[in-house]
């Protein structure tokens, strides 16, 4: 399965971006490329070690890894959970929830402006949502955002449900069907 | 299966993300960040209440200004003692 998204590079030009199942090849740049630049930043996710991550999830059914690669460069991971949780706008119904989403490095305004590639989380979010569609799941989509994330889900007018106890007090968000139908008219 | 996101996609994931204008990430591990972040959280230390306690309980011993010292010194000292205690947590 490949699924193509368009990106806006630094220097304006649109170039195509794929999106595909994790393999080791993008381990491997996040621990050569991505892991250099973040471990030394104050960035939320600076400790995040995405092959120990994968390597908990990988051989459970539930748990799906994708990059979305661009020039042979890893430019953005994403775990996603996609059969356990469960929405709190529609308590008995399941929605795809996101557990990891993170762009590289040079992809974030808060380490270099601007940044290499624009459209790599929307591209990422956008496909959690293709996901939640095609599980019949009607395109609902939860996360626990990090906090210098949150205006983005706010921007994308998902509902949110505060800080959570139980999930270190990150903010809990979640996108409704009638949302998710609004960002599905965009990739018909 | 081959889906390719054209340019209204795109137009439409730019104005997203300029309005937004912060990083896009998620995932429950704030690891060694978790005791700043806490220590920051807006409310984590109301100062309005423990200005009353003082007062209600000690404000025959303690002056206004001692209250309000202890007021303004007792956050910093929680928010150094949080992240003191959990930045040695390392966590995947």
């Amino acid at each position: 399965m490949k699924t193509t998204f368009r990106l806006v590079r630094q220097d304006g030009l649109v170039v195509d971006a794929d999106l595909l199942p994790l393999s080791s090849d993008h381990l491997s740049q996040f621990e050569r490329i991505w892991k250099r630049m973040l471990q030394p930043s104050s960035e939320h996710d600076s400790h995040w070690d995405w092959v120990r991550k994968h390597r908990k999830v990988s051989n459970l059914p539930n748990y799906e890894a994708y990059a979305l690669e661009c020039d042979q460069m890893t430019e953005g991971l994403m775990f996603l959970e996609c059969d356990f949780h469960h929405s709190r706008l529609e308590p008995d119904k399941n929605l795809v929830y996101v557990d990891f989403i993170a762009t590289a490095p040079w992809n974030r305004p808060s380490i270099q402006a601007p940044p290499e590639y624009r459209g790599v989380g929307t591209a990422l979010f956008t496909f959690a949502v293709q996901r939640s569609f095609e599980l019949e799941y009607k395109g609902r989509v939860g996360l626990h955002s990090l906090p210098s994330a949150e205006k983005f889900y706010n921007t994308l007018k998902m509902i949110d449900f505060g800080s959570d106890d139980n999930y270190e007090n990150l903010k809990y968000f979640e996108l409704s069907t009638d949302e998710a139908m609004k960002i599905a008219e965009r990739f018909g | 299966m081959n889906r390719k996101f054209d340019k209204t996609w795109l137009s439409w994931a730019i104005q997203i993300e300029n309005e937004a204008g912060c990083d896009i990430s998620a995932g429950l591990d704030l690891g060694q960040n978790l005791g700043e972040y806490i220590a920051n959280a807006q409310g984590c230390i109301n100062q309005e209440n423990l200005r009353s306690v003082l007062q209600e309980d000690v404000g025959n011993l303690l002056s206004e200004n001692e209250i309000e010292d202890i007021v303004n010194l007792v956050p910093e000292r929680v928010r150094s003692r949080i992240k003191e205690k959990l930045k040695s947590f390392k966590v995947a």
